[in-house]
């Protein structure tokens, strides 16, 4: 997130869409009951369901799954109707002022370069006019009509009220009084925060609805200041760390993008179509090079392009993303799986399939605290062990209390932990397991010159028998080869193969002189914003809240009194405040770029028109892959850049067949599939629950209690019927549709048991991310006789 | 000793339940895997090995909407509790700091307080023949640490303190919501002195909460303790002195008898 | 009809008397030394007998089940020898009872008395009240165990009235114990009761000469006396 969960507090306004803040982050929520309390922040929940979250909000709004891009799409064009955004922000910060090349266009729910073959964009034409010298050309006044600013409004002219409402489901007055709420934050003095989650990624659209809050929060001006930002609300204590550390499956550390076969043959190739002109990531060679140093060390140098050949590279035209992968599996094309704590059987999409697929595999090693649904799948309810020839490896793993190491938050700040106590049996630490499994293949592979043990002889493993956690935090953080001296900035890194670093992000967390900063615990906050700078340490170089460059005006002073980042100081020359500054700390606002708070993007502003999607340079709004409507803002009912797989294999559910929208969600009483296992937290949240409306509830002579199954296209589930005032129909295009939730962390192991409700989504992602869409399906419900 | 309280803050609870797992953690009390309740409450009553748990209501409300009210249940620390005034051995008792402390070893099982606590609070088992309540860690307190819940609470929806400062600090909040147009209330009832949990409820009325609807001291414990008991004890000890001074009559007057009284055959 | 006396004693107490008698002694004497050890801190010294803090509870009830059966078992089996008898009653007991105060404090002798049956005056007052308040406390006694069908607010009205009963039951069982185990002349009815159930001749002429003539026993020596003679 750009911000961080105590900067809550800040906010004058937070609109919470797409997730379950109280339920899911209680702690993070604390801080929002604060501002509540101390600044009279007004609290907005939009959720298809009255949660836990929406109990506490001051405005809530039921919505229909899946159409967040129509919600926002009518705020944005409520806020440009209105004159209700950060004009000075927009003009200055934002490519809002940019022209976009001529011939640019958005028909029929297309933008141009569309090839419906491939199903995927030309995206030659969502460029920016450039003048002589390659620069974007600005209109200052925003009044051309190619200028970003009067395309977005062009765009979003067809998402008036009227229109979002009927989509959405929400309440007109609602709708309305919402909007006034969180509008407000456009004033300069005041800052609106945006808090989403799960429930506004996992669909077909997931990436587009995040660049839809990015884009609203652009008009209003609330990025880079306190008590703004887009806050992704990550699902538990390490997620962020682990995406920081390369667990998305197009990523190596530190957002570098995983090479491929095809356009990516050497390291200059991949430098040279990865490096961007301008911005930040220029610097992007220091990175890779210092990563491969961290890989190889003494073994990359720059004639072997420091190693880059031994780095296993994506083939051309395979994704490598999860639906893909099961996809392949079960096709028997994947041999083996190492599943670190990952309960795909549970969390996976259509996940029976998933299941069935892992029987094609000739071995699995599933490492975890006990044997979960994954590790158990071989006799999971309706298999028949005889017939499956997977031999199972099940390895004990520590828990977080068993071992020491960091855990970086979805504010970006790193913690470290200190072992609480030794592991209990067999157990041992993930970073144990790991290493002995590379110690044993080096043993295997020793004097052994093929392809294959190249890479493996040539990777530099120092972690010996028993891993010594910070051995490897010194390593992500990075250093200088020669002396092993610990870096304390990136800036240092170079591409000359004279530096080292695991993850170029982190570096500057583990120094020479100041030890390790993820385990530095002052409690000092200077700024009275709640960003304990001595606290942790927040990624990138401890700067608690990014791109604050935009938290002070173009002339660098503060926007508003009580919430102060960092201010020009003039006198010194320099960039002083509380927080560090996200910004070259010399650059004065009247330099060129003084006034490019984005320094990650070429161009040094926020993007409202991108071209880095897949679907298209601004938001659209598409329906889910199984919708109960079609799509009214055009012909083009499903996000059209998204894959399709097998609709054999993954049967699609029509309206007709399965009227109700379901979404897969969870309680606060439950961890995934884990707290099953402890009985405190079992008995807390016994059965599977499906929270069915009462309208919906008569239709099918329900009643709470009541044992029910659920249906999808692909698979069925049961489960307890729970009746409830806080599920109700919506009125969508002038249909009455309605709605059932089942949490999913159920399943056939623990010391309480349920059906998993993932059996019944879709297998379908995001055209971005692959993220599966979990949050909007169609099934029907029927009472068990 | 200053007096010590738990606020209670409704319009902060968000019915995560940690206050519920706190406890059985601080207290080493054992999970109770039951059938399910219907609603998110984990179940349908406090319990020997529950002493304390969320309420969860749903009401629907004028505008189309819908309350859902968390109430975190447990004894209340009554002012003037009824359990202390009828526990015979004194394994209930009112510390100087306003807990009402309880004691398993000096419990005898009679269950007089489970009787008359008017909240409802005591249960008991009859394999331990012990009553068991929330006794608002008095050994943490005692250790200057807070109760287990209020420690795990995420939302400060309870917090634990002085009790001066923290009605003050009740009255400041209600008077906040007050003005954000929520008709509050400090739940802090006077029936039983006060209590030392106490609530801030939004708009509505305490039985809405799950609060008793007529909240009273029980009045019988004075028919009892200050009437039916004494003229009991009264007439016996009468019985007990007439009849000593018959036994010294009757050895006045067989003071001469040679066997001194004995009678014999 | 062969006589009732053998060896100069009488039977003044049946087996099913005595034992129903004991059980119901036994189970007021566990019953009230248990309450007053859970009621009383001054006899909390007294709890360990019973089984301390973890039984003594339990065991009161249980005696006081002991104690309901030994009441309904006299009120049913002595129906007709003892209710009915101590319900009866002619002008030799109202005047024994005008007596009583006396005979208590031992001013005047039982002899003083017009002749009693089996059951005096005194007795049957005895019998009235122990009959009240054994029932006043079963009855509450056990509507406090079973607990569940009066109520909160049943339960602690009942518990009141309970331990009143108990009191009041217990100020008439010091005198009755008084009397029967250290009166100077009616203490031979102790031996009687908790013996074979058999008076001296001697004893149920000067107290029972009322019921001697009924059973058809000629009084040993009757008189305006009625007092003893004191062999010695």
């Amino acid at each position: 997130m750009t911000n961080h969960p105590r900067d809550f507090e800040n906010t004058d306004v937070a609109l919470i869409i797409g997730s379950n803040l109280a339920e899911n982050h209680p702690l993070a929520f604390r801080w929002l009951e604060k501002a509540r309390e101390e600044r009279g922040a007004k609290v907005i929940v939009v959720d298809p369901r009255f949660t836990r979250t929406a109990a506490r909000a001051d405005l809530y709004a039921p919505i229909r799954p899946g159409t967040d891009i129509a919600f926002i799409g009518g705020l944005i064009n409520l806020a440009l109707s209105t004159g209700r955004y950060h004009e000075e922000y927009v003009r200055t910060y934002t490519n809002a002022s940019f022209l976009v090349k001529e011939g640019f266009d958005f028909q029929d729910g297309y933008f141009t370069g569309y090839d419906a073959t491939k199903r995927a964009y030309d995206k030659s034409s969502w460029a920016y006019e450039t003048d002589a010298d390659g620069k974007p050309v600005r209109d200052m006044t925003l009044a051309h009509p190619r200028s970003v600013f009067q395309l977005m409004k062009k765009h979003y002219a067809r998402y008036d009220v009227e229109t979002v409402v009927s989509v959405t489901g929400v309440p007109k007055e609602r709708y309305l009084e919402i909007a006034d709420a969180f509008l407000a934050s456009a004033a300069p003095e005041k800052t609106g925060s945006l808090m989403y989650a799960m429930g506004g990624t996992q669909h077909t659209v997931g990436s587009e609805n995040v660049r839809a809050y990015a884009i609203l929060q652009l008009l209003l001006g609330n990025i880079g200041r306190p008590g703004g930002g887009v806050n992704a609300m990550r699902g538990h204590a390490n997620v962020q760390g682990s995406t920081d550390l390369a667990l998305l499956w197009d990523n190596l550390p530190g957002y570098l993008a995983v090479p491929k076969e095809d356009i990516h043959p050497d390291l200059a190739t991949y430098l040279a179509k990865e490096t961007p002109k301008a911005g930040y990531w220029t610097n992007k060679p220091k990175f890779v090079v210092s990563l491969l140093k961290a890989f190889f060390d003494a073994n990359a140098t720059r004639e072997n392009d420091f190693g880059y050949d031994w780095l296993p590279k994506a083939p051309a035209g395979v994704n490598c993303s999860h639906l893909a992968i099961f996809e392949r599996m079960s096709k028997g094309l994947i041999r083996g799986m190492i599943s670190f704590a990952q309960n795909v059987v549970i969390d996976g999409a259509h996940s029976g399939f998933e299941a069935k697929a892992m029987e094609k595999l000739e071995w699995l090693v599933a490492t975890d605290l006990f044997e979960t649904e994954t590790a158990a799948f071989w006799k999971r309810p309706g298999a028949d062990p005889k017939q499956i020839k997977t031999e199972v490896f099940l390895l004990p793993a520590a828990s977080f209390l068993e071992k020491s190491g960091s855990v970086t938050n979805t504010g970006r700040v790193l913690q470290w932990r200190h072992q609480a106590s030794k592991p209990l049996g067999e157990a041992r630490s993930d970073a144990w397991i790991a290493s002995q499994i590379m110690l044993r293949l080096k043993r295997l592979y020793a004097g052994d010159s093929s392809p294959a043990a190249v890479p493996i002889n040539n990777l530099y493993w120092p972690y010996g028998e028993e891993p010594d956690p910070e051995q490897v935090a010194r390593e992500i953080n990075g250093y200088d080869v020669a002396s092993r001296k610990l870096l304390p900035s990136f800036a240092k890194l170079a591409d000359d193969g004279s530096t080292a670093s695991g993850c170029w992000v982190y570096t500057g967390f583990f120094q020479e002189e100041l030890g390790n900063l993820a385990d530095s615990r002052k409690t000092d906050d200077p700024s009275g914003l709640g960003y304990y700078p001595g606290w942790g340490y927040a990624w990138p170089l401890n700067r608690r809240i990014l791109y604050n460059r935009a938290g002070a005006d173009p002339q660098g002073a503060p926007w508003a009194a009580d919430k102060k980042t960092i201010w020009w100081d003039a006198a010194q020359k320099k960039w002083v405040g509380y927080d560090v500054p996200d910004f070259v700390p010399t650059k004065a606002p009247g330099d060129p770029g003084g006034t490019d708070p984005f320094i990650m993007n070429a161009e040094g502003v926020g993007r409202i028109f991108s071209n880095t999607m897949a679907e298209g340079p601004f938001p659209e709004h598409y329906e889910p892959m199984e919708c109960p409507v079609n799509n009214i803002f055009s012909e083009v009912n499903l996000n059209p850049a998204v894959h399709l797989f097998d609709p054999v294999e993954h049967p699609v559910g029509s309206f007709d067949k399965y009227p109700v929208i379901c979404s897969t969600w969870r309680v606060t009483e439950h961890m995934g599939a884990y707290t099953r296992h402890i009985p405190w937290l079992a008995e807390l949240v016994p059965v599977l629950w499906a929270e069915i409306s009462p309208s919906l509830a008569k239709a099918r002579g329900l009643k709470t209690g009541d044992k029910v199954k659920i249906r999808s296209a692909r698979d069925e589930v049961e489960a307890y019927a729970l009746v409830t005032p806080r599920v109700r129909p919506l009125r969508v295009l002038g249909k009455q549709v309605e709605q059932v939730g089942l949490n999913w962390h159920f399943g056939y192991t623990g010391y309480v048991t349920g059906d998993i409700a993932n059996r019944l989504s879709p297998y379908v992602g995001d055209a971005n991310t692959w993220i599966p869409e979990y949050k909007a399906f169609l099934v029907d419900v029927e009472g068990v006789k | 000793m200053a007096e010590v309280s738990i606020l209670v803050d409704i319009t902060k609870c968000i019915g995560c339940k940690s206050c519920e797992v706190a406890c059985k953690q601080w207290w080493q009390l054992p999970a109770e895997i039951a059938s399910w309740t219907g609603s998110y409450q984990s179940h349908s009553d406090l319990s020997y090995n529950r002493w304390t748990m969320v309420l969860f209501r749903e009401k629907e409300t004028a505008d189309g909407g819908v309350d859902w009210i968390f109430r975190k249940e447990q004894c209340m620390h009554c002012q003037k509790p009824a359990c202390v005034a009828v526990c015979p051995t004194q394994a209930l008792a009112r510390r100087p700091d306003g807990i009402v402390d309880y004691d398993p070893a000096k419990c005898i099982g009679c269950q007089y307080c489970v009787e008359f606590c008017p909240f409802d609070v005591p249960r008991y088992d009859a394999a331990a023949n012990k009553i068991s309540k929330c006794n608002m860690c008095a050994d943490r307190v005692d250790a200057g640490m807070e109760p287990a819940c209020v420690k795990a609470c995420p939302t400060d929806a309870l917090t634990f303190g002085p009790r001066e400062k923290l009605l003050a600090g009740a009255e400041a909040r209600v008077a906040e919501l007050k003005e954000a147009g929520v008709a509050a209330q400090v739940y802090n009832p006077e029936a039983v002195g006060g209590t030392h949990y106490v609530y801030v409820l939004p708009q509505g009325q305490p039985s809405e909460f799950g609060f008793p609807e007529n909240l009273r001291y029980p009045s019988t414990i004075g028919l009892w303790k200050s009437g039916l008991q004494p003229v009991g004890e009264g007439v016996a000890a009468l019985s007990l002195v007439v009849t000593l001074a018959a036994a010294a009559s009757a050895a006045f007057f067989n003071r001469n008898r040679p066997d001194g009284g004995e009678h014999h055959e | 009809m062969s006589s009732p006396v053998r060896n100069g004693r009488i039977r003044m107490f049946n087996l099913a008397e005595r034992l129903t008698h004991g059980a119901a002694a036994l189970s007021f004497v566990v019953l009230l030394l248990s309450s007053a050890s859970m009621m009383w801190s001054w006899a909390r010294w007294l709890m360990p007998v019973f089984g301390g803090p973890r039984w003594v509870a339990l065991v009161h009830v249980w005696a006081g089940y002991l104690f309901t059966l030994a009441l309904v078992v006299a009120l049913l089996g002595g129906f007709r020898s003892w209710v009915l008898r101590v319900l009866r009653w002619g002008p030799n007991d109202l005047a024994f009872v005008r007596h009583f105060l006396a005979v208590y404090f031992s001013r005047h002798s039982y002899a003083d008395a017009p002749p009693q049956e089996r059951f005096n005056g005194g007795m049957k007052a005895w019998s009235l009240v122990a009959i009240a308040g054994g029932l006043g406390v079963a009855v509450t006694g056990l509507l406090l165990a079973f607990k569940g069908s009066v109520g909160h607010a049943g339960f602690q009205v009942v518990l009141g009235l309970h331990v009143l009963f108990a009191l009041l039951l217990t100020a008439g069982v010091i005198g009755h114990v008084y009397l029967a185990a250290f009166h100077p002349e009616a203490r031979q009815s102790f031996g009687s009761m908790f013996g074979d159930g058999t008076v001296s001749l001697e004893y149920a002429s000067t107290h029972h000469a009322a019921w001697l003539e009924e059973v058809g026993v000629k009084p040993q020596r009757a008189g305006r006396a009625g007092v003893p003679e004191r062999a010695h």
